[in-house]
């Protein structure tokens, strides 16, 4: 099954301090439906936007998450690796008590202060459109030219109001308008934030992931309109090869 | 999963000289086109056109080098603005699903549609194929239910050779409308393509047999293909290229299963 129709996208840090891990306190997730999770292994993402080391053995861990309401474990000591089969995600479509959820970590390794990454894919309200399905869409390109750590995208107007079905990151070496483009081994490192009306769809999320056009299964954005003016683009370094330009493809609804 | 109801293949030919490359085929005009790919070749085989004997430029050569397509619809619009293709985003004759999946649904105004490309090195002319998937008259309601199936085995004896489907098939396919044409090989990749003709005017003019072998999620399915199997071929376009190999590598049996 393909995956669902998502409007947000968060990168959790969640600090491993003992064998049983709790989620930190995250209100941008409080009241939303979760649709799919996923978790990001040290090969993918070493450090985490906050530059903390990612854990390595993930194999060990396991999932539990509470009914937001009902206190009912939803999921039960699930193998975290399971929660993202080359880009197969499982759809847990809940809202979940994050108070109450909780990772434990049975392997040997010393992960004390690393941190486990995970994305929550759901669903915001602020950002989604509603979609028609008769497959009109078009493609636009986003380049942004990083120049330090931090850099918003400019005023688009051609993104103004578009609805975006899919982001891409396309890795060329060139771009379009001639510009040196940032290589493939240098985007495990950077994390894009995407906000619509002071509210933040896409938060500290790697931009690796849109790196997924040989993926069977691609996320699918749920007609996400994005202020640009308030989006940013946040690289852990910045050397010579870091403040290059990014190049994003995107899927635009078109239907009138 | 694509329903195809019409293909074309058309080569195209990049000079490294240049770096705009117009669309101005008579083979794209007036068709309503649901998405256009760039197809390249694998290192270590050939691969040729599906109308000489010209080689399809491979991936080992393309490493770093750019092309992005730009499509102005017949309203002057914009409909798609530098999609990139590169080592991530070219079909390749291997089958692998490394593309973008993407519908426009427009007539193009192949005047001012291009790609534009940049070849950094060498000055050897790039050939890829670009892939044209269209419609030209509604779809027939699709179900994915399999209603039955039937394989066959083909064998080339030559790197260039068209083998006529009715010989293969017989009649053993009279009247079915199909869905689905999966393509194996012991022996990857597919150096084939499949030229389809139908009663009823949808037309898979050279598919990749690669393209026919990718499942799953971005696999391809057809808008009930009623085909005429008098004018349909199976036209074998390549070799292997391993230094020492022998012939039964590149004259390997080709699977092709037929949905219906």
């Amino acid at each position: 099954m393909e995956n669902k129709l998502v409007s947000g996208i968060f990168g959790m840090e969640i600090i491993v301090r003992g064998k049983k891990i709790l989620f930190p306190d995250t209100p941008q997730l409080k009241n939303k439906r979760i649709k799919h999770i996923e978790i990001l292994n040290s090969t993918v993402l070493p450090k985490t936007h906050n530059n903390v080391t990612v854990v390595t053995d993930t194999a060990n861990m396991y999932l539990t998450l509470v009914n937001y309401g009902s206190s009912t474990e939803i999921i039960q000591e699930l193998n975290v690796p399971a929660l993202n089969v080359n880009g197969d995600r499982l759809f847990i479509n809940k809202i979940i008590d994050f108070a109450k959820s909780y990772i434990t970590y049975t392997g040997s390794e010393n992960q004390t202060d690393k941190a486990v990454f995970l994305l929550f894919y759901y669903d915001e309200p602020a950002a989604w459109s509603v979609i028609n399905a008769n497959n009109k869409t078009v493609i636009k390109s986003l380049e942004l030219k990083l120049a330090q750590k931090k850099t918003y995208f400019p005023f688009n107007q051609e993104f103004l109001n578009r609805k975006i079905l899919s982001l891409y990151l396309m890795l060329p070496q060139i771009s379009p308008l001639g510009a040196d483009m940032v290589q493939s081994n240098h985007i495990n490192n950077k994390f894009i934030t995407l906000s619509r009306k002071n509210v933040e769809f896409m938060s500290n999320v790697p931009i690796s992931i849109f790196d997924q056009s040989d993926n069977y299964y691609q996320i699918r954005l749920q007609g996400v309109i994005i202020d640009f003016q308030k989006s940013y683009i946040y690289s852990l370094t910045e050397t010579a090869d870091d403040l290059k330009t990014i190049l994003f493809n995107a899927i635009i609804d078109d239907n009138k | 999963m694509r329903i195809v109801q019409n293909f074309t293949s058309i080569p195209l030919d990049f000079d490294p000289a240049d770096r705009r490359l117009p669309l101005k085929f008579d083979d794209l005009e007036n068709k309503k086109i649901q998405a256009l790919y760039l197809l390249a070749s694998i290192p270590d085989v050939t691969i040729f056109s599906p109308y000489n004997e010209k080689e399809i430029t491979d991936m080992g050569i393309l490493g770093v080098e750019d092309f992005y397509l730009n499509f102005v619809d017949i309203n002057g619009n914009d409909v798609v603005k530098n999609l990139c293709f590169n080592m991530n985003n070219f079909m390749f004759i291997a089958g692998e699903p490394q593309f973008i999946e993407y519908d426009i649904n427009r007539l193009m105004d192949i005047y001012k549609s291009y790609i534009q490309y940049m070849i950094n090195t060498g000055e050897h002319i790039r050939r890829l194929l670009l892939n044209v998937f269209y419609q030209n008259q509604n779809y027939l309601p699709f179900s994915d239910e399999v209603n039955g199936t039937v394989q066959f085995q083909i064998t080339p004896t030559a790197n260039y050779q068209d083998i006529l489907l009715k010989d293969i098939v017989a009649n053993k396919l009279e009247g079915k409308r199909i869905k689905r044409i999966i393509a194996k090989t012991d022996y990857m990749p597919l150096l084939s393509y499949l030229d389809l003709h139908t009663f009823s005017g949808r037309r898979i003019e050279n598919i990749p047999t690669g393209l026919l072998s990718v499942s799953g999620q971005k696999s391809i399915w057809f808008d009930q293909l009623d085909i005429d199997w008098d004018k349909s071929f199976f036209r074998q376009r390549g070799a292997h290229s391993y230094e020492g190999e022998n012939e039964e590598m590149f004259n390997t049996t080709i699977t092709l299963t037929f949905i219906y």
